[in-house]
């Protein structure tokens, strides 16, 4: 299997403290890659700075051969790479639907002129969009919620929406950030295998058991 | 979509039409105020809709003003050529400032637009040789001799107005609008969703800062005359109020905060002594009544109407709904 991401010997300092040092591991197509630790072991961290939010210290991110170190996190995206929240990060006054059509940004963005005149480019990269936000939702068992506004669904299907919203973005790669903490056993089992179907991920979890079933 | 077309040509009709049933050149007056008003205040909407309140807009209006008043008046060139270096004016010092400025958010945003629109204000009291220091610019020349009254000069501006108006509505409208909306809902999670924050913002800015010289150019030339004080402090606060009383997350509440704030002070010209103090109690009302905004007040009457219309004309109303 052909290497997707390679992270060599990545380190981030604050201050003094050292929260990552000289992390290496290399995630191949299609794997479904896990970080285990207890809390405050840097796997936050590690995914904040792979995925851009912050710089790293020192160290290096390679993205299918390219060095993508310190890159924001919206030029990440255009490359694949898609981070989810560990927190329940969605846009809480919106459907599900609209929800997951910010999240395909990428697929859909033409340049201002073409969708300020909403040329006909546009208008396909828009439908073609939207079939895939259907399909995402399908996907992900959201479909009897799609009309429903997010901060009224349980928690549980917030964090679903969530990781929807990062595949919405199509990844090569997504880096989930504990998709499963603060969940219940049922639901945990919805999030992970929400997580499989994508390409390849990165999981961060606490527990051992959540761990040990969503990982390749 | 047949709603649409029944209450838009409505719409255009009563825009084009009123300014016939009255000779009353004052409310003529009113209607240009609006309509140059409504451009400078759709442009901040579309700053507030990006998560940043601006209390420096009113400086963009001005070097809208001062680029075409010059050019009309120092180089002798023709309006037209005012108005475009106006607003390439008013664009450029938003494309220099923009991405500085924008990269400060809530508290800080508003406190240093607030100090960026005073050193504006400042430089063009300073530059006397230039700007007539805080005199200002006195006999400004007519557009056109056939602008010279109030009811032909509202059509001219109606026309940029529907144009300025009409350019936020589209941008708000498409997919740019889409991501505006998820910048100020959830900045760091529309990033991680490949939008361009910083990018999209300055973008905005640009626009909305060269339709607010546009704004200020049409003024100038309305008034026929430019000074510094039309641009303070008091003119960018106002424009803030406009977006705040009509409803802070939607364009149509910010064109009706526009009419309300025009009309009111206005309106109220008969009570001298006590405008300020009128004025201050209704927007205090307002605003505790609708703490929504003016927009609000649509939307309650029409969830009423919903409400009513079942008893009115009793089980045919799904049927006329389905029509």
């Amino acid at each position: 299997m052909t290497v997707l991401l390679t992270v060599e010997r990545l380190s981030k300092r604050f201050g003094g403290v050292e929260a990552l040092a000289e992390l290496s591991f290399e995630v191949a197509e299609t794997e479904i890659f896990g970080i285990i630790g207890p809390n405050g072991a840097g796997k936050t961290t590690a995914v904040n700075v792979i995925s851009g939010v912050t710089r790293p210290s020192g160290g290096m991110v390679r993205l299918a051969g390219k060095d993508v170190t310190g890159l924001a996190p919206h030029v990440l995206v255009e490359n694949g790479l898609v981070r989810t929240f560990q927190a329940t990060t969605v846009y809480a006054a919106q459907t599900v639907r609209e929800n997951l059509r910010r999240g395909t940004y990428r697929q859909i963005y033409a340049g201002l002129l073409p969708s300020l005149f909403g040329t006909s480019a546009a208008r396909a990269a828009r439908s073609r969009s939207d079939r895939y936000v259907e399909d995402v939702m399908h996907w992900l068992d959201l479909t009897r919620v799609a009309d429903q506004v997010a901060m009224n669904l349980p928690y549980g299907f917030q964090k679903v929406l969530g990781m929807a919203i990062g595949l919405a973005a199509s990844p090569r790669l997504i880096l989930l950030d504990e998709p499963a903490a603060g969940l219940s056993a049922q639901e945990t089992d919805h999030v992970r295998d929400a997580a499989l179907p994508s390409s390849s991920s990165i999981t961060t979890c606490a527990s051992f058991r959540t761990c040990a079933t969503a990982c390749s | 979509m047949t709603r649409a077309r029944i209450i838009a040509p409505l719409c255009a009709a009563a825009l084009l039409g009123w300014p016939w049933l009255t000779d009353d050149k004052f409310l003529h007056h009113v209607g240009v105020l609006i309509c140059i008003t409504a451009i400078a205040a759709a442009s901040l909407h579309l700053i507030i809709r990006t998560g940043h309140v601006s209390l420096g807009h009113a400086a963009f209006m001005a070097l809208g003003a001062y680029g075409s008043v010059l050019t009309v008046m120092g180089l002798g060139l023709p309006w037209p050529a005012g108005f475009v270096v106006g607003t390439a004016a008013a664009a450029a010092l938003a494309a220099i400032a923009g991405p500085i400025l924008l990269r400060l958010t809530g508290k800080y945003f508003v406190l240093v637009t607030f100090l960026f629109g005073e050193v504006v204000r400042m430089a063009i009291v300073e530059n006397a040789w230039l700007t007539g220091g805080s005199n200002g610019i006195f006999d400004v020349p007519p557009l056109n001799p056939a602008l010279l009254s109030n009811r032909a000069y509202y059509y001219f501006a109606l026309l940029f107005a529907v144009f300025g108006v009409g350019l936020c509505a589209r941008l708000l409208g498409c997919e740019y609008g889409r991501a505006i909306d998820s910048i100020r809902e959830g900045e760091r999670l529309a990033e991680c969703s490949g939008v361009p924050v910083i990018r999209v913002k300055v973008t905005v800015f640009i626009i909305a800062c060269a339709l607010a010289g546009v704004a200020g150019a049409l003024q100038a030339h309305y008034i026929r005359y430019v000074g510094p004080e039309s641009y303070s402090i008091v003119q960018s606060l106002n424009l803030v109020v406009m977006n705040v009383i009509g409803g802070m997350a939607s364009l149509p509440g910010a064109l009706l905060g526009t009419v309300f704030m025009v009309t009111l002070p206005e309106l109220l010209r008969g009570y001298v002594n006590l405008q300020q103090v009128i004025f201050g109690a209704i927007l205090f009302a307002t605003m505790a009544f609708n703490p929504g905004g003016l927009i609000e007040v649509f939307h309650r009457l029409r969830a009423w109407l919903r409400a009513a219309k079942p008893n009115a004309i009793g089980g045919v109303s799904s049927t006329v709904r389905g029509s």
